[in-house]
Parts: C-alpha cells; sequence; structure tokens
C-alpha cells in the first residue's frame, strides 16, 4: 500500500522522467530515439496523473492516463509511418536534416 | 371635392406616369419600340385625363373649398410638437393649373419625341427617363409637405441630369449634365435649410398649417427674410436665375425634346411655382420679394442681351427662356402672383413650340445648329417655319398672340408695385426688355427661315414627319388663342385666370401689385406694346430688309456691350477663375503634398514598421525541428513559472 509520504518521490520521479525525455528531444537527433524520449515525456505526466489521482483519491488520474497512453499509440502509428515513408524517399533519418519548414 | 375623390385622382396622376416609366424602362428593351411609343405617350395622356378631372373639380368646387389636401400615409411621426412627415398633397387651383400645363404640354411633347427620336436605340430609356420626370415633377406641384415637395424638388434636377446626358458618349452632354446637377445642388442645399428655419418656427413642415401659422414669424423680421432669401435661392438655381443661370444654355445639349419640357416649359418654372406656392412667407419679407423682383427683371434684361448675339438656335431660346422666366421672378417677386402663373402658362406653351419647331429644323437640317448655317428654311418646311413665326410672335409679345396678353399684364401690374419711383425705373427696364425680346425673336426667325441657303443640308431638307409636325401645329394654334378667354391685360376687363388662381393667392397686403387704374393701365399696355412691336420693326429691317447689315450695326455699338453680350457676360469664366481653378488648385496640392506624405505617410510608416518586426521574427524560423521543440519547451517552462508564481500569490 503506497501512503501519502510516497506521494512527493513519485512527483520527483515525474519530473526526472520528463526532464529526460525533453533533454532527449532537443540533444538526439535520430528520429527513433526522439520518438522515444517523447513516449517518455508522456509517461512522466501519466505518473503524474496516477500520482494525483490516488492522492486526491478520484478516480480520473488514471481515466487520464488511459487517455494519455491511446493519444501515445495514435502518435505512434503516425509517427512511425511518416519516417517509413521519409525513408522510402531514401532521405536520410536525422532530424537536422529535415528542415523544409522554413521554406 | 371630397378626400376620397382627390386622394384617388393624386394617387392616379402620380402613378399612371411612374407605370410608363417602369413598363418602359424595364420591358421596353424587350418589348420593342411600338411598345415604348405607346406606353410612355398614352401613359400621359391618361395623367392629362386625370388633370382635367381636377381642374374640372376644382372649377365646381364652391367659394371657400376649392383646396383639398389628402394624406397618403405617415411617413416619419416623432410624435405631437416633434417632426412628423407626410404624404400630403394638394389639389388646388394652382396645382390644378400645374398640372394641367405638365401633363397636356408633356403629352404633346411625348408624341413629337416618337418621331424624333425614331433612329435612336435607346428609346426605352429615353421614354423612362421622361415619363419619370414628369412623375417627379407631379410631386413637386402636387406635395403638401415640405418634404415631399424637397423630394420632388430634387427628383426633377436628377430627371434633367439623367436627360441632358442622354447621348452619354458626347462628353460635352456628360459635362453640361454635370454643371446642372451641381448647380441644382445648391439650390436644394439653400432649400433644405430653409426647411430648417421654417421647422424651427413653425414646428410644422405641412404647407397649409406653416401658411395658417404665419403668425409665428415676425413679419420683416431677420427670420422671415432669411427663409425667404433661403427659397429664392433654391428657386433661383431651378429657374436658371442670375447668380446661378449658366448651368441652362449648356443644358441644350440634351435632345431637342428635352430641352422644350424640362428647360423650357415645366422644371426650370418650378421656382416661380415655388415662389408663388410659398406666397404667404413672402408677403411678410418684402426685403427678400425687392430682391427676387430685381434678380428676375436683371436676368430677364441679361438674357435678353445675350441672347442676341447666340449663334446656336437652341441657346438662343435657352436665353430667351432665362429671360422670359426673368420676368415670371420679377412678376412673383412684386406680388404679382396670377401674373407670374399666367406668363408661365402661356409661356409654357409658346416656349415648346419654338423648341419643337427648331427641332424639326435641326431634325431636317441633320443635326445642324449653328444658324448662320441656315437661312432660307421656309420655302422647304412651310408647316414649321409658320408655327416658328407663331411661336416668336407669341414671345414677342406682339398683339394678339398669347404671350402679349401675360407680358403686358405682368408689366402692367408691375406699375403699381409700391411707392416712389422704383417700380416705374423696374417698369421701364421690362420696356427694353420687350424691345429685346422681340429683337432677339425675330432675328431668330428671319435668319433661320429666310435669306439665302447657306449650306448645301439647307437644299436638302424636307418637311417633318406628320408625327413631329401635328404636335408643332397644336401648339402653334394655343400659342395664338390660349390667352384669348383667359385674361385681357386691362384692368376691369376679362380675368379669368386670376379670377380663378385669386382663392390661393388672396389675403396679400396692401401695397404690392394691385390693379392700376384704367388709365395707368392702358399707358403701360400702349408703352409695352409700341415697345414688342418697334422692336420686331428693327428686327424686320435689319435681318429681312437688310437695310442696315446687322455686322455694321453691331460694330456702331459699344464693342464692350458686344463682347459682353458675345461672351454671355463671361460668368463661365468668372466662375472658373473664382471656383473652378483655386478647387484645381487646392486639388493639387492636396495631391502633391497631403496625399503622399500624410494620408499615405502613415500608412507606408505602419507597413515599415510591420515589416521590420516580420524580419526580426523570420529569424526564429530555422527550419530545424529541435530549435521549435527548444523554443517550445523554454515557453512552456515559462508558462508554468508565471502560473505557479500567480496561482501562489
Amino acid at each position: 500500500m503506497i501512503t501519502t509520504a510516497v506521494f512527493p518521490y513519485l512527483l520527483g520521479l515525474s519530473a526526472f522522467m520528463f526532464t529526460l525525455g525533453a533533454a532527449g528531444v532537443l540533444i538526439r537527433r535520430n528520429p527513433l530515439v526522439v520518438f522515444m524520449c517523447i513516449e517518455l515525456m508522456l509517461n512522466a505526466g501519466n505518473v503524474a496523473l496516477v500520482a494525483y489521482g490516488r492522492f486526491l483519491n478520484s478516480q480520473e488520474g488514471q481515466v487520464f492516463a488511459f487517455m494519455v497512453i491511446v493519444v501515445a499509440a495514435a502518435e505512434v502509428v503516425v509517427g512511425l509511418a511518416i519516417m517509413t515513408t521519409i525513408f522510402r524517399l531514401g532521405r536520410k533519418l536525422d532530424v537536422d536534416d529535415l528542415s523544409e519548414l522554413s521554406e | 371635392m371630397s378626400v376620397d375623390t382627390a386622394g384617388l385622382l393624386v394617387a392616379l396622376i402620380l402613378l399612371l406616369p411612374l407605370g410608363g416609366s417602369v413598363a418602359c424602362g424595364l420591358l421596353g428593351p424587350r418589348l420593342g419600340r411600338r411598345f415604348v411609343n405607346l406606353a410612355g405617350t398614352l401613359s400621359i395622356l391618361a395623367a392629362f385625363a386625370v388633370a382635367v378631372v381636377v381642374l374640372v373639380n376644382v372649377i365646381g368646387a364652391s367659394a371657400g373649398h376649392q383646396s383639398t389636401t389628402v394624406r397618403m400615409w405617415n411617413w416619419i411621426d416623432l410624435g405631437s410638437g416633434n417632426l412628423s412627415v407626410n404624404a400630403d398633397f394638394t389639389l388646388d387651383p394652382l396645382s390644378a393649373l400645374m398640372i394641367m400645363v405638365i401633363t397636356g404640354i408633356g403629352f404633346v411633347i411625348h408624341v413629337y419625341s416618337v418621331g424624333y427620336m425614331e433612329h435612336d436605340p435607346g428609346i426605352a430609356r429615353f421614354m423612362s427617363y421622361m415619363n419619370f420626370f414628369i412623375f417627379s415633377m407631379l410631386t413637386l406641384v402636387l406635395a403638401a409637405d415640405l418634404v415631399i415637395l424637397i423630394v420632388g424638388w430634387a427628383l426633377v434636377a436628377l430627371s434633367s441630369y439623367l436627360l441632358i446626358a442622354f447621348w452619354y458618349e458626347r462628353r460635352s452632354a456628360v459635362l453640361a449634365a454635370r454643371k446642372a446637377f451641381i448647380t441644382q445642388v445648391i439650390g436644394d442645399v439653400a432649400m433644405v435649410f430653409a426647411a430648417f428655419g421654417i421647422f424651427l418656427n413653425a414646428h410644422t413642415l405641412n404647407l397649409p398649417t406653416i401658411f395658417a401659422r404665419t403668425q409665428a414669424f415676425q413679419s420683416g423680421g431677420i427670420v422671415i427674410t432669411a427663409i425667404c432669401v433661403l427659397l429664392a435661392i433654391g428657386a433661383f438655381a431651378k429657374s436658371a436665375q442670375f447668380p446661378l443661370h449658366t448651368w441652362l444654355p449648356d443644358a441644350m445639349e440634351g435632345p431637342t425634346p428635352v430641352s422644350a419640357l424640362i428647360h423650357a416649359a415645366t422644371m426650370v418654372t418650378a421656382g416661380v411655382y415655388l415662389i408663388a406656392r410659398f406666397h404667404p412667407l413672402f408677403n411678410l419679407a418684402p426685403v427678400a420679394q425687392g430682391m427676387v423682383a430685381l434678380v428676375g427683371i436683371g436676368t430677364a434684361l441679361m438674357a435678353g442681351i445675350i441672347a442676341l448675339s447666340q449663334i446656336d438656335i437652341k441657346r438662343v431660346i435657352a436665353y430667351s427662356t432665362m429671360s422670359q422666366i426673368g420676368l415670371m421672378i420679377y412678376a412673383v417677386g412684386i406680388g404679382a402672383y396670377a401674373a407670374g402663373m399666367f406668363h408661365f402658362t402661356t409661356h409654357a406653351i409658346f416656349k415648346a413650340l419654338l423648341f419643337l419647331a427648331a427641332g424639326n429644323v435641326i431634325h431636317a437640317l441633320r443635326d445642324e445648329q449653328d444658324i448662320r448655317l441656315m437661312g432660307g428654311v421656309a420655302p422647304r418646311m412651310r408647316l414649321t417655319a409658320f408655327a416658328f413665326f407663331f411661336g416668336s410672335l407669341a414671345l414677342a409679345g406682339i398683339p394678339f398672340w398669347s404671350g402679349w396678353f401675360s407680358k403686358e399684364n405682368l408689366l402692367g401690374l408691375g406699375l403699381t408695385s409700391g411707392p416712389g419711383p422704383i417700380p416705374w425705373v423696374l417698369y421701364l427696364v421690362g420696356v427694353g426688355v420687350n424691345v429685346l425680346t422681340a429683337l432677339y425673336a425675330f432675328r431668330l426667325y428671319f435668319v433661320v427661315f429666310h435669306g439665302e441657303p447657306q449650306t448645301a443640308r439647307v437644299w436638302a431638307a424636307k418637311e417633318a414627319r406628320r408625327v413631329m409636325l401635328i404636335p408643332v401645329l397644336a401648339l402653334a394654334a394655343l400659342s395664338l388663342i390660349v390667352a384669348w378667354p383667359l385674361q385681357f391685360p386691362l384692368p376691369n376687363t376679362l380675368h379669368v385666370f386670376s379670377d380663378f388662381l385669386g382663392p390661393v393667392f388672396s389675403g396679400a397686403p396692401s401695397g404690392y401689385a394691385t390693379e392700376p387704374s384704367l388709365g395707368l393701365g392702358f399707358l403701360g399696355l400702349a408703352l409695352g406694346t409700341l415697345a414688342s412691336l418697334g422692336g420686331a420693326g428693327l428686327a424686320l429691317r435689319l435681318w429681312y430688309e437688310h437695310r442696315w447689315e446687322p455686322a455694321a450695326v453691331a460694330r456702331a455699338l459699344p464693342q464692350q456691350l458686344v463682347r459682353l453680350s458675345y461672351n454671355k457676360f463671361y460668368f463661365d469664366q468668372i466662375y472658373d477663375a473664382c471656383l473652378g481653378r483655386p478647387t484645381r488648385a487646392v486639388g493639387r496640392t492636396l495631391r502633391r503634398v497631403v496625399e503622399p506624405d500624410v494620408m499615405d505617410g502613415w500608412i507606408r510608416g505602419l507597413v515599415n514598421a510591420m515589416r521590420g518586426f516580420s524580419i526580426d521574427l523570420r529569424s526564429y524560423e530555422t527550419g530545424f525541428i529541435r530549435d521549435y521543440a527548444a523554443l517550445f519547451t523554454v515557453f512552456a517552462v515559462i508558462f508554468v513559472i508565471v502560473t505557479v508564481v500567480v496561482v501562489s500569490r
């Protein structure tokens, strides 16, 4: 049984995971790794949501966590499809190489 | 006449020309020329029939009940004591006379234009505008509410504009139309201000109520004088009187039936009607009346001098119109309202006749309007020449043509228009105008119709078709006999006309034009008639018998006068120098200085600021996803920190 005393540690874990994910998104150039980092950030959010739900004695946190998981799954599907398409076009899989947004 | 009958008659007489206008305008282009000719003329004939019914009803009404006012609907109502505008229309002797002349002459001219416009592809548009003009003019004269009157006043200006610019591919026609419209808007503005003044004092815009509340104005006071001067400015603009007269000669750019209907017979005399209609107010403002009389007689003299040297057949007639309207304005200015309206009636007939006969000549000579290139038209167009001669006799005031009755009647009343020598001075100017009128009327007739043909076009001229000849001959007959049963220019003789209008103009204070004594009347009549006959005789010697060469006579005259006459007293040049050129100079300055530096300046400054800002922003658009993510992260962190700070406060 998790007591309320654990709650700050859970939030700390969430913050650490989020920071790790954000740093990875900003630093890594491989889109696959960037995706994994985004998953990390989303899961950091999940941890915080579930922790808050438990702490506030409410079901909503868990329900929202499920929502986030669904969105993450959908996002991965779209993102991997984009990456496959880029790979098929014979482009290098490097986020810095994909800079057409400025044009 | 019961209110119901009057309402029906008013609705009929207004809706018939309006319906004709709509039918010709909308269906005409599809249904063709025959339909337009029929619909355009029959609507006016029907309106004329209604006008006859109105006249019979007004004549048959018992004394004191000649005037009927009907309320069609309430337009604007802000509660009792506040502004209330109603579609009120009055049927009384004055409006009955006006609608008789408008629809009667209007019908004749519509028939004539069927022939005159037979080759013009725009006949549907023409008939539509002409019918619309009749509708507007009827609104103007029937209105018993000042706002409705001003609506009609503006609508006739609009019809005039549309018809002067009928041949809109001609630049001069468009310019003339613009000039006429702008000049008349000056009058409209004056009318609106007069309406303000009347409402502030009488607290109503209903004409019969205003005239019943004349005690609201201090007689001879500054307020009533200002109101009457403003009304007079409106009348001057509409009736082409000095100093707002320059548009009328240019308006001759329109088709000849338009000149006959709008710029001779009806619309330009609306100013005379206006002053006659507002006589209860003018009676209270002797200063304004004096000004009106002076402007009228002055314009009559000036236009008469100008008409002597003009070379365009229509412009000569236009200046004679201006001169004759000047006489009418003079008449209403001295309080001889019925005399002014009488001259309006005869003038409408003989001036329409002159224009239509001139139109026949212009048509036969293939649009030639320069009288120096005519000459000798009479043997080729006998009936037209005969009709034009009748018109000239009436215009010159030769006994016993209609113009003689009305003009001598008007001038004779002028003799008793006040104490002292001023009435006599004005009368003598009027006699001078008589001489000038006879001179230019017969100069025009002799130069155009007699002598040797000056160009081959004259040799080829043929008499006009029947559809154009019958209206002219009908008007010629009318111009001779119309005045006989109506009025005789001597005191205590036949006075059917002024007795008919008497109920409208009753209540004029003494001291204004009254019947002169018999001896004085005879003296005035003899003097005026002799002047007209003298002028006609002089014209006969000069331009028919050529006893003296006209050019030699002109050289013998003071050259300043000749040049003034030929250049129309330089009014166009003066207005151009005083108004046109300064306006253009201001416009150029605004274009060069204000527009680029001020108007464009702040817009351009704004554009530059935005452009700089967007260049700065663009540097953040690298295209590297990591940069976007980093920015996003930074702002997310800032957002979180700000939220925490705000919430925890």
